[in-house]
């Protein structure tokens, strides 16, 4: 079965806001704030971020039991995130 | 006098002090800037109030106020009935605060609908859910929700626009069902042309006393013609057809490309596509083409022409991860054209 490691999984997330937001996503650092780090990532940017990200990996992200605003600030976290829901799945 | 014609300008593209400006998004043409009136605010506020949404005990807003659909929802009417109201366009992923038995009132663009769907156990608490939707198409998620949380939800497509207010409207319904034609607002009355077929698509000219007033005249236009093709299906009713600059001819056949969005939809729902007009090229002529992603299903560009069939084939079919949306929830078309490669069109 192919598991997938953190690596991966950030440069998955990374292309998803390369798609969206080009350069600026380009060279992101793993704990800045996408808010502050890709012009125009508003409210409808991170909603839009969310779901791409769960198209990119097959899975659902809980809105009422997730801190969602937590889990998607950065791509540090939006990675660790992902990488405990594609455990959770394959466990 | 020259001062006074200055300052007259002035205020005329500033607004007088009991206007309301708000600018067009510029999805379809530039932005430009419109007046409203208090009385004309209050009026469609009643208006769609009475006729679709009754009383209310709590404002799910997702429409940003500075456009005319979030500003009358989303402030105008949570101040004349007294209730509180949750701005939700600017947090999405805060939690909903509805309590148990309220009637609530959801005012929707079409990122709305996937937040609503996930906050379903929410909604439930809610003796009744009003949905209003504006802006654009209502996605495929709107038509499920309604299916799947009826009769708590029930919920209303409104057309309109920064110019007229709300002219229309009809039921947003369960996937495969058909909405019906639009229904008229009782104070809109429609200009018609009396020598123009009696049937067929034609231009949707408007009166009524909620029109605003552009930036640069001095008073709302007597009448306005909205850009979209109708046909009329009764006194005050008519299907859309769609934009007139959507009518395209590609090698000299009629192209609607509303329709060609419909077929997109119906045939692909688990895709998101969005088809516009390329900018006429007198070598190439007119031309269209279709942006769209696959969400993470299996759709690829064959099913895209498969779907398309019936119709003169796009000049391009482009894939993206997602549409990209204004504040909205219209496609962004600078946005979508940025990512046409110019040699291949």
């Amino acid at each position: 079965m192919h598991t997938i490691d953190q690596t991966e999984i950030s440069n998955r997330v990374l292309a998803v806001l390369e798609k969206r937001f080009g350069d600026a996503a380009r060279t992101l650092a793993a704990d800045a704030d996408l808010s502050d780090a890709l012009p125009g990532f508003d409210s409808l940017a991170a909603l839009e971020y969310v779901t791409a990200v769960e198209g990119e990996f097959g899975i659902e992200v809980d809105f009422v039991g997730d801190d969602v605003r937590y889990w998607f600030s950065t791509l540090g976290r939006t990675t660790e995130y992902v990488r405990d829901r594609v455990e959770d799945m394959a466990a | 006098m020259t001062e006074t014609v200055a300052r007259t300008h002035a205020s005329r593209a500033e607004g007088r002090p009991d206007e309301i400006p708000f600018d067009t998004s510029g999805s379809t043409g530039v932005s430009r800037r419109w007046f409203r009136l208090p009385h004309q605010m209050e009026r469609e506020v009643e208006l769609i109030g009475t006729q679709l949404v009754g009383p209310v005990d709590r404002v799910l807003n997702y429409a940003p106020p500075q456009h005319l659909f979030g500003a009358l929802f989303g402030q105008w009417l949570p101040r004349m009935a007294g209730v509180p109201v949750h701005q939700a366009w600017a947090d999405p992923f805060a939690p909903l605060p509805v309590s148990p038995g309220e009637r609530v009132l959801a005012v929707c663009i079409p990122m709305a609908w996937n937040l609503l769907r996930r906050n379903r156990p929410v909604l439930e608490r809610a003796s009744s859910v009003v949905a209003l939707h504006s802006s654009a198409a209502p996605p495929p998620t709107a038509h499920e929700l309604v299916r799947r949380a009826a009769p708590l939800l029930r919920a209303y497509e409104i057309l309109g626009s920064t110019e007229t207010g709300g002219l229309a409207h009809r039921p947003l319904l369960p996937e495969g069902s058909d909405a019906g034609p639009w229904q008229a607002f009782p104070d809109v009355s429609f200009v018609r042309d009396g020598d123009a077929p009696a049937r067929g698509p034609e231009e949707l000219v408007i009166r009524g006393p909620r029109l605003a007033r552009p930036e640069r005249g001095t008073r709302p236009p007597a009448q306005w013609a909205t850009g979209d093709l109708v046909e009329f299906t009764g006194p005050r009713a008519f299907r859309l057809v769609g934009r007139g600059s959507s009518l395209i001819k590609v090698n000299g056949i009629k192209v609607h490309l509303a329709r060609v969005d419909e077929q997109l939809n119906a045939r692909l729902p688990q895709a998101e596509c969005v088809v516009l007009p390329l900018p006429d090229d007198s070598l190439a002529g007119e031309a269209y083409v279709v942006f769209w992603s696959g969400r993470g299903n299996a759709v690829g560009v064959a099913d895209i022409r498969a779907a398309l069939r019936d119709f003169p084939s796009p000049s391009q079919i482009v894939e993206l991860a997602g549409i990209p949306r204004t504040s909205t929830g219209k496609p962004d078309r600078n946005a979508l054209f940025a990512e046409i490669d110019p040699a291949s069109v």
